[in-house]
C-alpha cells in the first residue's frame, strides 16, 4: 500500500511531507490536491479562507514534481519548501491574487506585487493554497471583526479561533494547510495557536520583512509561522528571517541556523515565572503551564520565580500605541488608487481609528502617545534586567499564552477592548519587540487545547525554538487531532 | 472631505515609523510648525471636547472629521461613550511614573537607514493603474476637493 493510501497526506508536518516528497513516496500534487480536498469538505464549517487558490496551487505543484525529477540534490537543498502547500493570512500581498485584509474597504483589491515573505516562500518553492481569514486589518483577536465571516474552532465549532491570524491557525490545526503564514503585533499569532492547538511563533521585531503586509502597528508587526510541530517552525523562520532591503527596519544580523539547534540539551537553561502572568488566569491553563514546567525541570532546566512588570499597563500602552499607529497607517484608504472609500470600514476599524486620532491630536500626544511610549521604555527595561546574565537573570520566561482556552462564538462583541485582555500576557513581550513561540501543553475538561508561550531576549530565536522542541519531544499534545 | 489643516491637527503623524521603515528625525521647520499649530489648535479642541465628568469627552464628530470618516447620527452616541470607556481604561498609564524617562518608538535601535540613490526597475503604469476605479489618459482621476 502507497502512503496516500494509509493516510491523508495533508495530515503530514512539512517535515514528513518534505521526506515524502524527497523519496518520490508521492508528489506533490498529491500532497496539494489532498490539502485542497481538506479545505473542500471543512471550509463551509470553518471558514479559515477567504480565497482558495486551487488552480494556481494544482499548477505550481505539477512545477514542483517536475524539480523534483530534474534537479541535483544540492539544487534541491537550496528550495526547503519545495511542493509543500502553505496558507498566507490575508493581509499579505499576493501578486495577482485577491487581498482584503478582511475588510470589505479592499474586497477587489489585487496587488501588484508579493510581500518579502510571500516571495521568499515562493523562492524557497512553497505552493500558496490561498488566503485565510482574520480580524479586519488584523483588529482584533477572535476573527469575529472580519467582513467575510467568523472562523470557526477546529476542537469545537461553537468556539472562537483567536486572532487576528484565526483563518492561518485553524487551517493548520484542521489539516487544511501543512502550515501557514501569520502577523502578530501582539498576540495575533501566538493567541490562535494557543487556542487551536498549534504552534505559533512571533519573531524578534525586526527579524522578517514588513514589506508588502499590510501594516496595522507598524513598530510591532511581526510576520511569523503558524505550524504543527515546532522544528516546522524552525524550518519557516529559517526561509522567512532577514534583511531586507525594502524594509528598513529589518536588522542586518545574521541569521543562525533554527534547525539545527533545535535538539541540545536545555540542562542550566534558567527558566523565569513570573506570579502576575498567573494571576486571574483560568486554573486549568495554569495547571497545563505548571505540569509543562515540570517536564522542563526533568530536562534540567531551572526554574526561578522572578517579578515583572504588572501586565496590565501593557494593554494601555498597546492600546494607545496601536490605536496611534493605525490612525496613521489607515489613513491612506481613500478608494481613488485601489479598493473601495472610507464608508466601507466595520466599526471597529472606525473606532480604532477614532481614537488614535484623538491620542496623537494637539493637546493630548503628551498625555497619551508619548506617555505610552515612556512606559514602553519602562517595559522594555523591565525585561532587560530580568534576562540580565551579569545580576542572575534568567534564559527565557514561560507563562501561559492566553488566560482562557478558547471562548464561544460571539464573546468579543460589545467589547471594545476585547483583544486587548484576550492578549494580555503576550503584550509585554510585543511591545518590547521579543520573541516568542507559543505550544500546546494540555487540554480543558471540555477538550480545548491549552498553550504555553516561552518569551526570549531579542533575536534569540534559536533558544525559545530549542526549549519549545525539548518540552514537545517529551509530550503527545502537538499529535492530537480535532475530529472534524 | 477633510481640508489639509484638519490633517495638520492630527500632529503625532509627525512622530511616527512609516511603514517603509525609515526613520529620520523631525526637520526643524517641521517641529517649529507643529508648535505654532499645537498652540494654536490646543485651545479650540479642548472647547469643543471639554466634557462634564472627570476626563474630557470625546467629540466623535470632530474627531471623524479630522480622520475623514462618516459617522451615521444614531451610531455617535454609542461610539463616544465607547471610546470614553477606553480611555478610561488607558488612563490607567497615570500611575506610572515616568519622570526622566525617554520615550521609545521603535525597539531595532537602527538609525538612518539609507541606500543608494539609484534608479530601478518599478511596476508599470497600467500595473499601478489597474486596483483604480476611475482613470483618464494615465492618471488617477478623483472627485473635486476644493470647492470652485
Amino acid at each position: 500500500m502507497t502512503l496516500r493510501e494509509t493516510m491523508k497526506l495533508n495530515q503530514l508536518t512539512i517535515k514528513q511531507a518534505q521526506e515524502g516528497l524527497r523519496n518520490k513516496k508521492f508528489s506533490s500534487f498529491e500532497l496539494t490536491e489532498d490539502c485542497l480536498d481538506q479545505i473542500k469538505k471543512l471550509d463551509s464549517k470553518i471558514n479559515a479562507f477567504i480565497t482558495v487558490c486551487e488552480k494556481e496551487a494544482i499548477g505550481a505543484a505539477k512545477m514542483a514534481d517536475k524539480q523534483f525529477n530534474n534537479l541535483t540534490i544540492e539544487q534541491l537543498n537550496t528550495l526547503p519548501l519545495l511542493g509543500i502547500p502553505i496558507s498566507i493570512k490575508d493581509n499579505f500581498c499576493t501578486k495577482g491574487i485577491r487581498t482584503t485584509a478582511s475588510s470589505k474597504v479592499l474586497d477587489d483589491f489585487i496587488p501588484p506585487y508579493d510581500a518579502t515573505v510571500v516571495n521568499r516562500l515562493k523562492d524557497a518553492g512553497m505552493i500558496m493554497l490561498g488566503k485565510t481569514n482574520m480580524d479586519a486589518w488584523a483588529h482584533g483577536s477572535s476573527t469575529e471583526t472580519s467582513d467575510y465571516g467568523t472562523t470557526k474552532n477546529p476542537w469545537n465549532t461553537n468556539f472562537l479561533p483567536g486572532g487576528s491570524s484565526g483563518g492561518a491557525a485553524a487551517s493548520v490545526a484542521a489539516n487544511q494547510a501543512i502550515a501557514g503564514i501569520g502577523s502578530e503585533t501582539a498576540g495575533s499569532i501566538r493567541q490562535p495557536a494557543s487556542w487551536c492547538g498549534v504552534v505559533g511563533l512571533k519573531p524578534t521585531y525586526g527579524r522578517v520583512s514588513r514589506y508588502g503586509l499590510i501594516a496595522m502597528a507598524s513598530s510591532l508587526d511581526s510576520p511569523g509561522p503558524i505550524t504543527k510541530t515546532v522544528e516546522d517552525s524552525a524550518l519557516i523562520l529559517q526561509v522567512l528571517a532577514g534583511k531586507d532591503s525594502f524594509d528598513a527596519t529589518t536588522s542586518p544580523k545574521k541569521v543562525p541556523y533554527y534547525t539545527k539547534n533545535l535538539n541540545r540539551s536545555i540542562e542550566k537553561v534558567k527558566i523565569g515565572v513570573s506570579n502576575d502572568y498567573f494571576e486571574g488566569v483560568d486554573q486549568e491553563v495554569q495547571n497545563g503551564v505548571h505540569n509543562a514546567l515540570k517536564v522542563l525541570e526533568k530536562k534540567g532546566a531551572i526554574i526561578k520565580t522572578i517579578k515583572l512588570f504588572p501586565p496590565k499597563y501593557a494593554i494601555a500602552v498597546y492600546t494607545i500605541l496601536q490605536r496611534s499607529e493605525v490612525s496613521s497607517n489607515l489613513a491612506r484608504y481613500d478608494g481613488i488608487r485601489y479598493g473601495n472609500d472610507r464608508s466601507y470600514f466595520g466599526d471597529e476599524a472606525k473606532r480604532r481609528i477614532m481614537l488614535g486620532t484623538y491620542t496623537l491630536s494637539a493637546g493630548y500626544y503628551d498625555q497619551y502617545y508619548n506617555k505610552a511610549q515612556k512606559v514602553r521604555t519602562l517595559i522594555i527595561q523591565d525585561f532587560e534586567k530580568a534576562f540580565n546574565p551579569s545580576t542572575g537573570g534568567v534564559d527565557v520566561i514561560i507563562g501561559p499564552t492566553s488566560p482562557s482556552t478558547a471562548l464561544p462564538l460571539g464573546s468579543s462583541k460589545n467589547h471594545p477592548m476585547f483583544g486587548e485582555m484576550a492578549d494580555v500576557l503576550v503584550e509585554p513581550s510585543s511591545i518590547a519587540g521579543l520573541p516568542g513561540i507559543s505550544v500546546p501543553c494540555g487540554f480543558s475538561k471540555q477538550g480545548l487545547p491549552i498553550g504555553m508561550q516561552i518569551i526570549g531576549p531579542q533575536f534569540s530565536e534559536a533558544l525559545i525554538l530549542n526549549v519549545a522542541y525539548k518540552y514537545e519531544q517529551e509530550t503527545e499534545w502537538h499529535k492530537q487531532k480535532p475530529i472534524l | 472631505m477633510a481640508s489639509p489643516r484638519d490633517n495638520c491637527e492630527t500632529l503625532g503623524y509627525f512622530g511616527i515609523i512609516t511603514e517603509s521603515g525609515m526613520l529620520f528625525q523631525t526637520h526643524p521647520e517641521v517641529s517649529r510648525q507643529r508648535d505654532l499649530l499645537e498652540k494654536r489648535s490646543f485651545a479650540s479642541l479642548i472647547n469643543k471636547t471639554r466634557g462634564k465628568g472627570k476626563f474630557m469627552k470625546i467629540d466623535v464628530s470632530h474627531i471623524a472629521k479630522l480622520a475623514n470618516l462618516q459617522i451615521k447620527e444614531d451610531k455617535k452616541e454609542k461610539f463616544q461613550k465607547q471610546l470614553f470607556s477606553i480611555l478610561q481604561y488607558i488612563n490607567k498609564l497615570k500611575e506610572v511614573a515616568t519622570e526622566n524617562i525617554e520615550p521609545t518608538s521603535q525597539v531595532t535601535g537602527l538609525e538612518n537607514v539609507t541606500r543608494e540613490d539609484e534608479a530601478k526597475p518599478s511596476l508599470s503604469q497600467e500595473e499601478v493603474l489597474k486596483n483604480a476605479k476611475s482613470v483618464h489618459n494615465g492618471l488617477f482621476k478623483v472627485k473635486t476637493i476644493l470647492d470652485g
